[in-house]
């Protein structure tokens, strides 16, 4: 019998999501000219001006370099955009929370899976840019959805803390922002992470998305599967992430109407 | 005055069936709601660590709700009553599980759909159509369900035409409408309804209240009903309870707790007061409907109108004083009866249609005019008559810089004539209660009536004119400290009595005075007859003179609004119970309800024995 409920609930709160996510959608390109193509063009364009950029500058020696750069950038993107917009749901939706009573984790959930659709989008510009670059696509492509899978965790876990503590102390959204700049450049995503000393290898072993990012590159620049151990070491993250942000979630969630 | 809401529970008028038969719907259990409000607001990390630092997160609590207990069939229609900040929308809140209690326990048996504020997650980006799905997914819907009663939805919202059309183009009352057919197209187990049906127009508004009926009817729905409105939530609603800062003060069927919440709820008073107006409320005793006079008018114009024509023949002279002005009536009320002339109130930017009309009855042939100078003008109110009434009427105007002196251009007018007959009066400017009380004993014996001006001492002006006046009584309306004993000195050395009133509050001063004039009408007896006059609007009261003196009545300060004034009433009926023919209300047609009416009936009716 609670199965059934359970079910219920899941389904009524996955037409929920799944609403959310359309609105966010639509409200995104409503009333620009290109609408979704703005999902392609924004990381292929970032992508040329990063690629002009740093080859001028660094010359670093990497093998396609603009595809190097567009695999880190829309990775990273999908981590920071779905944090950051989790962080901010809660708050955003204050009249809903204050008024209804609905599912709380919903919102930063949404947040999440929002930009994931983003990101499967802009998988167009990186399969434009192999076609350009002439790198063929390999059986590896296969573990992408398990990738995707580690990062939406990972992102959500991070979301989740955000909202509730954002909700708390309102300082943490500004100091989100300068966190996702400081990590932009602590994880080699326009240099190779042989530039780096060698102390530093231990810690960006510590990174996750040195790890996230590193797993990409390798399903799509070189087309192999990352071992055991690297998937191990990936999940772990995740769903020790995922665990921690659910639990503050959780423990804060009936405050929420008091603060917002 | 301070202002004091009681919180304590009214018990022994209603009671509720025990009905152990029938399905709870809501069970709500000795549920608190407190909050803590930070003595500061500590937004930051910053500003919190520092204050966990200093150990000065303290904070300040706040009882929203304290032990509510409500057990809600299934299938009754109760209304929460109360004024704003009771915790009303706070228990809703708690019911429809927004929030948690902080202590006690909310149990809820089937579906809610909760009213509480309509259109919480539109989006004013999206279209109609787009903001239903979304709006239907939110309150928890199938997206089956949304197809199914899209249309019903369309139509009952009557936005057919505009679906494509994003919200922000919408009328609000467009928007309240497709909120409100989404919220209730579902039929919920219990539905919650806060205040909603008090947005939109009248139609939307009508139309809303035939969905509830229809849910309430058709469907066996639970129905939580939150409003000011009184009558809508005695017209839905068969039970009701009235919570008053967080405490529950009476739970019952909806007639009687909309009854008792009209009479007392929002009113001040203290708590003894209340007590009293509650027992007379609900005492058994059959009121004499026959003993309440309604005397009620749209402005103090038609109601000095009103007064006026009580007497049927024509008058020669009339005297005018400007309503908008209090000291202008009462020195215009007391020349009119010196002169036994009626007295009518204009204003000084026109004659309002009443005065007019009843100056053209009366076929006056000469009009006093008492105001002060810059408004008080005879040509111009001549004028202005004859323009309204085609009449052209003799107009003299009695007027003067200040209030004292204007006190003086009437009394000599009417002392040239030997009118004045009565003691005369002292007063100040604003002493507005007191002399409503003192009025009938004013115009029934002919006082002339002075006004000091304020924050000086007597003039002498003013004390040559009551030695002239030659009086034997001299009644002192003002406290010590406004006119001090010595002042009235040389008085009592001409041989002069005075009497002062100055009491704590207006309604003691109102028994005082009425003490008094009694006293002093003394073989005649008591009165028979009252007049309850609110002294929140004094100026439907400025001209009850004359009228009190014809029907030899006394006035009886009556403020619904406030308990301690009907208290005091309550008092004088019921230490008069049977000896009283006749009540009359005067006041605006809002002042007084009916229920305010036949509850001083009661409180002056006979008992029969039997």
């Amino acid at each position: 019998m609670s199965n059934a409920i359970n079910k219920a609930t899941l389904k009524r709160n996955w037409f929920t999501i799944s609403s959310l996510v359309s609105k966010d959608f639509k409200l995104k390109y409503r009333r620009s000219a290109l609408g979704v193509v703005w999902s392609v063009l924004n990381p292929l364009l970032m992508m040329i001006v990063l690629s002009a950029v740093f080859s001028t500058f660094f010359r670093f020696d990497i093998p396609n370099y603009p595809l190097y750069i567009i695999l880190g950038n829309t990775l990273f993107a999908l981590m920071s955009e779905s944090t950051t917009g989790a962080m901010w749901s809660i708050l955003d939706s204050s009249s809903l929370i204050k008024k209804v009573r609905i599912e709380k984790l919903i919102f930063p959930i949404e947040k999440v899976l929002f930009q994931l659709v983003n990101f499967c989008i802009s998988l167009i510009a990186v399969a434009i840019v192999m076609v350009y670059f002439r790198v063929a696509p390999s059986l590896s492509l296969l573990m992408l959805p398990v990738l995707l899978l580690f990062v939406v965790l990972f992102s959500a876990g991070l979301g989740l803390a955000l909202s509730a503590l954002a909700v708390f102390f309102r300082d943490v959204c500004h100091l989100w922002s300068v966190v996702i700049t400081a990590w932009t450049y602590a994880t080699p995503l326009f240099y190779p992470v042989m530039v780096l000393p060698d102390w530093m290898m231990p810690v960006m072993e510590l990174n996750p998305m040195y790890h996230y990012v590193s797993y990409f590159r390798q399903l799509l620049l070189d087309g192999t599967v990352p071992g055991l151990q690297e998937n191990l070491i990936c999940l772990g993250m995740a769903v020790v992430t995922f665990a921690v942000g659910l639990l503050i979630f959780k423990k804060s969630e009936k405050k929420f109407i008091l603060y917002v | 005055m301070p202002e004091v809401v009681n919180t304590t529970p009214l018990s022994g008028f209603s009671t509720l069936p025990d009905e152990p038969e029938r399905e709870t719907a809501i069970s709500v259990k000795n549920v608190s709601m407190i909050f803590n409000m930070a003595n500061e607001q500590l937004n930051s990390l910053k500003e919190y660590a520092i204050a966990l630092a200093r150990k000065e997160l303290r904070f300040k609590e706040f009882r929203a709700l304290d032990g509510i207990t409500l057990d809600i069939k299934k299938g009754d229609v109760f209304g929460i009553l109360g004024t704003n900040g009771s915790g009303k929308s706070t228990l809703l809140k708690i019911i429809a599980g927004v929030l948690e209690p902080t202590k006690g326990t909310c149990a809820i048996h089937g579906n809610i759909a909760p009213l509480i504020e309509l259109g919480a997650g539109f989006d004013m980006e999206l279209t109609a159509r787009e903001n239903i799905y979304l709006n239907g997914a939110l309150l928890g819907y199938s997206k089956k369900f949304i197809q199914d009663n899209f249309d019903d939805i369309v139509e009952f919202a009557e936005i057919k035409p505009f679906l494509d059309m994003p919200l922000k183009n919408y009328s609000s009352g467009m928007v309240a409408r497709i909120a409100f057919a989404i919220a209730t197209v579902i039929v919920p187990d219990i539905l919650i309804v806060d205040e909603v049906l008090s947005v939109g127009d009248f139609m939307f508004q009508k139309k809303c209240e035939e969905r509830i009926q229809s849910l309430i009817k058709e469907h066996n729905v639970t129905v939580l009903i939150v409003s000011h409105n009184n009558d809508q939530i005695e017209r839905l609603c068969n039970k009701a309870v009235w919570i008053e800062k967080g405490h529950m003060r009476m739970l019952g069927t909806a007639h009687d707790v909309c009854q008792t919440y009209r009479v007392l709820g929002g009113h001040t008073g203290s708590k003894k007061a209340e007590e009293r107006v509650f027992s007379t409320l609900t005492s058994p005793v059959q009121p004499d409907e026959s003993l309440i006079k309604p005397l009620e008018a749209d402005s103090p114009y038609a109601m000095a109108a009103r007064l006026s024509s009580s007497r049927e023949e024509p008058a020669d002279t009339v005297v005018v004083a400007f309503g908008e002005y209090e000291m202008d009536g009462f020195l215009g009320a007391g020349l009119a009866s010196a002169l036994d002339a009626p007295v009518l109130l204009t204003k000084s930017d026109g004659i309002p249609d009443a005065t007019s009309q009843e100056i053209k009855r009366l076929k006056a042939q000469r009009i006093i005019l008492v105001g002060k100078t810059p408004y008080c003008d005879a040509g111009k109110f001549a004028d202005a008559l004859q323009a309204a009434t085609e009449v052209r009427c003799d107009v003299q105007a009695l007027s003067a810089d200040t209030y004292e002196g204007l006190s003086f251009a009437v009394f000599d007018y009417a002392l040239q004539r030997g009118l004045w007959q009565g003691p005369a009066i002292l007063t100040h400017i604003g002493c507005m209660g007191d002399m409503i009380s003192l009025s009938p004993y004013a115009s029934e014996r002919r006082c002339p009536l002075l006004i000091k001006s304020p924050g000086k001492p007597l003039s002498e002006g003013l004390l040559e004119r009551i030695a002239a006046y030659g009086n034997d009584r001299l009644l002192v309306l003002d406290s010590e400290e406004g006119c001090p004993d010595e002042q009235l000195a040389p008085m009592r050395e001409r041989g002069i009595e005075t009497v002062r009133f100055c009491e704590d509050d207006a309604y003691r001063a109102n028994e005082v005075i009425r003490a008094w004039i009694e006293g002093e009408r003394g073989a005649e007896g008591l009165t028979r007859s009252f007049i309850a006059a609110p002294s929140w609007q004094p100026a439907y009261s400025y001209t009850i003179g004359p009228y009190a003196a014809r029907t030899g009545a006394l006035v009886v300060l009556d403020d619904p609004q406030d308990l301690d004034s009907v208290a005091h009433a309550i008092d004088l009926f019921e230490s008069r119970r049977g000896r009283i023919d006749l009540i009359t209300f005067v006041g605006s047609r809002t002042q007084f309800s009916p229920l305010d009416k036949t509850m001083l009936a009661k409180a002056a009716s006979a008992i029969d024995e039997e």
